[in-house]
């Protein structure tokens, strides 16, 4: 079993990436904002997948966590509807393996996932 | 003896038509006020604000946090700060020479460095002693000055601010993630708006997870009670009105959203004056209005900030001298506005109803209970009219503030138990038996108080909110 | 944040503020007439009871039907919310599972499912999605042709087809765009930019440049074309009034568009200045060195306008030559500090080394801090 941590607060997108990780083979736990998401990313997941604007932070903040603090690193997929060039510059310098945007395939993002995860 | 009955008998003619007038100007904000939030509900396009925050058109702002003793809790305000959902924007704490532990905090929490900051000082203000940056977040300011008081922190702030657009708010204000985008949007939309004003409300009471609101509800205290319904009052159909009018004088303090070049050009936040909020906007307005200029000074409906209220009456009550001295010391410096056709709505409505019915209210309406028992005794009326009459009067302002509950009651963020909507209506009965009167004693008292205590804040704002 | 509110809530606070301002109405009638005497105490003494008594009922209705509206709407939204979140699993397990949806008719719910869905997938999902909504899409037209809706109707409508970003629902959108009233003209020129493609964009052109929008949102709505936006601020330079070219010219920086930056050229000897400004930050935007302007460029490093002389400098430095070189260096002495800054700034994109120099040994001592302030941040 290969646990992702879903880091996103929509409900449709939330749905979507449940349904479509979960046919792919993962075990899907979802975070609704910024406090869950924090506790939560002290756990071992195979990936993250994140959105930039949770309630109550911001996930690049929660990036930060991730790759300064607890010195994991973890494949991450950010998947917003941010578009401009500072926020995917900031993520990148942050460390992401994906920077997708919103509307997203299902199935790209799928495709790309399998190949972080398999390489670890 | 006749000539003083005559007398006696003008002042309550003249106090009755002072009244019908004042409850004929507040039916009018309630009417425009309320037509203007529903409008406004009904009209956003949700789709839009989302569209607004994920592409490349938006304006840049710069917050400006004026604070002073607030070690336990300014780690925590900043970071909610900078947890906002807004592509671009810095944020820029002035401490205003704080005598307990802020800047330390905030060095180790942020990992503050001291930079030699080069910029242009625009403004003047007390001496700044160091600039510094943060090494994990970099749109992250923090400015150490010489102590000169909020207007003048906040001058300093203007001053080092690199964006087109800038926020004030207390270093307390909760800021809804979307309060940047939300009250941003109306300046991308319209060149012409120059400053816009949120609504505040209590965050007393309310459940709150790392800046985020998460449930409400009624706080404890009576008092606090009665401001939440005080300030749906104030902002759904005071401020909402004279918005809908055209002639908005008043934008809090706890958040605040205007152009930045407008704001130098005036020559910034006054220093000498406890309104700086209410005498900037003025002080645009004037401007504009005085070059002939199109502009808009707006308020939005949405409830973007919270703020803690006092929650005791000490507290109360010098907040409150704060603010109606603060009114007069700006209704003063532009009495020259008072009546003046140059100043369209502002001079010849807004300004005359703000001293007549505002600055002035608490004088008439406290030398009315005074001199009740002394009509009485004098049987220049009947004790059952008297009765009737002063009910009438609570009754009308009960109405109007069970309207506000009523417009509260429209937010998706509202008080959700039917028993607080209840107790909230309640309230409002209370609040024209008591509470009003109390605190119109207190405007009475600041009235006299306004020459001698000039510019001064008072404990108050050193204390911060330690009772909290 | 805001409900929308019902009729009915409307109606009923409408009906409370007219009975308050009849009880008060007569109130002042009967006191005036008192105070002149022209009435007995007693009329005065009635009106003043009637009047009390009518402000009781008023008092009482609206507090009855406030508590009444929150219980209501609580719970409506609570099932809402369920109902929403059922349909959105029914879609999505259709969806994934190659399957038809749920046939219609599909209530609100199930539209807002529907509509999140097609706005947060691309691809053939959201091919798939969209054949869906073609079943649905006529009652939103229904809605926009008909003569009696409502404006937050008409606007939800447009919001929808907005979402829905189905070619052939242009057509209804287009007329909106001539509309009398501002805000659905807005709200079609948003609809119509998510919803137009192909030929569809120079009709949308041509509303657009009829319409009259603001600048800010002529900006959004080419921003909203993203790719297909082309041909549009193609129409706005050639055909557009002010409004229309600062927006093209904004746009053509933030979506970099480098295909027309030859176009945009000409625009940096035009007289009005903020359309000098807005050509100049979009070159600046997509990096393109104005070759062959250096002219213009140095002319406007001496322009009487702080902003102008500011963009200019930024502007300069992707010339990246001797000329630009000299000519920001000369900049670093000009009284603005923004201009200094920008020079600083021009300089450290083209040579590091030229700037390291300027901090130590700039005759002025304001650009050799900017230079050194400059440096400093980029270390």
């Amino acid at each position: 079993m290969r646990p992702v941590l879903v880091v996103e607060d929509d409900v449709t997108v939330a749905k979507l990436l449940q349904v479509a990780l979960t046919r792919a083979g993962y075990e899907v736990f979802i975070a609704g904002d910024y406090a869950s998401a924090r506790e939560a990313l002290g756990k071992d997941w195979a990936a993250v997948v994140l959105d930039i604007n949770v309630p109550g932070g911001s996930g690049l903040d929660l990036l930060r966590y991730l790759r300064r603090e607890l010195k994991r690193n973890t494949p991450v997929l950010v998947l917003s509807g941010l578009k401009q060039e500072r926020s995917v510059a900031e993520a990148q310098a942050l460390g992401v393996q994906e920077y997708l945007t919103k509307p997203f395939s299902p199935g790209e993002l799928l495709k790309r996932l399998e190949r972080y995860v398999a390489s670890r | 003896m006749n000539l003083l009955l005559d007398f006696l008998f003008l002042y309550q003619v003249v106090i009755l038509w002072y009244f019908a007038l004042l409850n004929l100007f507040y039916a009018l904000f309630a009417f425009f006020g309320l037509g203007m939030v529903a409008r406004y509900a009904r009209e956003l396009s949700e789709l839009s604000l989302k569209d607004l925050l994920e592409r490349e058109a938006y304006l840049p702002v710069s917050i400006l946090v004026p604070t002073y003793n607030e070690e336990k809790t300014i780690a925590h305000s900043v970071r909610s700060f900078l947890s906002l959902h807004y592509p671009e924007f810095e944020v820029i704490v002035v401490a205003d020479g704080p005598k307990d532990r802020t800047l330390e905090v905030l060095k180790e929490a942020f990992r503050l460095v001291e930079v030699e900051w080069v910029y242009r000082r625009a403004l003047p203000t007390k001496p700044v002693r160091a600039v510094y940056r943060s090494l994990v977040y970099p749109n992250l300011i923090v400015v150490d000055k010489e102590n000169g008081g909020k207007a003048d922190a906040l001058n300093a702030g203007l001053n080092l601010a690199r964006y087109p657009l800038f926020c004030a708010v207390d270093a307390d204000s909760l800021l809804d993630a979307q309060a940047l985008l939300r009250a941003s949007r109306l300046f991308l939309e319209d060149d012409r708006v120059l400053a816009v004003g949120g609504t505040i409300r209590p965050l007393n009471g309310a459940v709150v997870r790392e800046g985020v609101v998460e449930a409400l509800h009624l706080p404890r205290g009576f008092l606090e009670k009665m401001q939440i319904v005080e300030y749906a009052r104030a902002f759904f159909m005071g401020r909402a009105g004279w918005s809908a009018m055209g002639a908005l004088l008043i934008i809090s303090g706890a958040f605040g959203l205007f152009r930045r070049e407008e704001a130098l050009r005036v020559g910034g936040y006054r220093t000498d004056t406890v309104g700086e909020d209410m005498e900037l906007v003025v002080r645009l307005h004037r401007r504009a209005r005085e070059e002939g200029r199109e502009y808009r000074i707006v308020y939005t409906p949405d409830p973007i900030c919270y703020t803690e209220v006092p929650a005791d009456w000490a507290t109360l009550r010098k907040q409150r001298n704060r603010w109606h001295r603060g009114l007069w010391e700006v209704l003063w410096n532009h009495r020259v506005m008072l009546f003046n056709p140059r100043y369209g709505r502002l001079g010849l409505l807004a300004m005359p109803y703000f001293v007549l019915f505002e600055a002035l209210a608490p004088v008439v309406e406290v030398l009315g209970y005074v001199l009740f028992p002394v009509f009485y005794l004098l049987g220049l009326f009947s004790a059952e009219f008297a009765f009737l009459f002063f009910l009438l009067a609570v009754a009308y302002g009960v109405l109007l503030s069970q309207l506000a509950v009523g417009m509260e009651t429209l937010l998706l963020k509202r008080y959700p138990r039917l028993r607080d909507r209840l107790a909230l209506l309640l309230l409002a009965i209370l609040e024209g038996l008591g509470y009003r009167q109390i605190l119109a004693w207190e405007r009475f008292l600041a009235t006299f108080q306004v020459w001698r205590k000039r510019g001064v804040w008072g404990e108050m704002r050193r204390k911060g909110l330690e009772s909290a | 944040m805001w409900r929308r509110g019902e009729r009915l809530y409307a109606l009923l606070v409408v009906l409370v503020v007219l009975l308050e301002a009849l009880a008060l109405g007569g109130l002042v009638v009967a006191f005036s007439g008192r105070i002149f005497n022209l009435l007995g105490s007693p009329v005065a003494y009635r009106a003043l009871f009637q009047a009390l008594v009518l402000t009781g009922l008023a008092l009482t209705f609206l507090s009855a039907y406030i508590l009444l509206y929150h219980a209501y709407t609580a719970s409506k939204e609570r099932l809402d919310r369920k109902a929403y979140e059922d349909w959105l699993a029914r879609f999505t397990e259709a969806l994934f599972n190659e399957e038809p949806p749920p046939p219609p008719p599909w209530p609100r719910p199930a539209l807002e499912a529907l509509l999140n869905l097609r706005e947060m997938l691309k691809g053939e999902f959201s091919e798939r999605i969209a054949d869906w909504l073609r079943q649905v899409y006529p009652h939103w037209i229904r809605l926009l042709k008909s003569r009696w809706a409502s404006r937050p109707a008409r606007l939800e409508a447009l919001d929808a087809l907005a979402q829905a970003r189905l070619p052939e629902t242009l057509e209804a959108i287009l007329p909106y765009l001539s509309h009398r009233d501002p805000v659905l003209r807005l709200g079609a020129a948003r609809a119509g930019a998510r919803v137009a493609r192909g030929e569809g964009l120079g009709r949308l052109a041509a509303a657009l440049l009829e319409a009259g929008l603001p600048r800010g949102a002529l900006l959004e709505v080419l921003l909203l074309l993203e790719e297909r936006a082309t041909p549009v601020v193609e129409a706005f330079l050639s055909r557009g009034g002010r409004e229309e070219v600062w927006a093209a010219l904004e746009a053509i920086g933030r979506l970099k568009l480098v295909a027309l930056a030859e176009r945009v050229l000409p625009f940096l000897d035009h007289p009005d200045p903020e359309l000098k400004a807005a050509a100049m930050r979009a070159l600046y935007r997509m990096r393109y060195p104005p070759k062959g302007y250096e002219g213009l460029l140095l002319a406007a490093l001496k322009d009487q306008q702080e902003f102008l002389r500011a963009h200019a400098a930024r502007l300069m430095a992707l010339l990246g030559n001797e000329l630009a070189q000299r000519a920001l260096w000369k900049a670093l002495s000009d009284p603005s500090f923004y201009v200094r800054r920008a020079a600083a700034e021009g300089l450290l994109l083209m040579n590091r080394g030229f700037l390291a120099r300027a901090a130590e040994g700039h005759p002025d001592p304001f650009g050799r801090a900017m230079a050194q302030q400059v440096l400093r941040v980029a270390a």
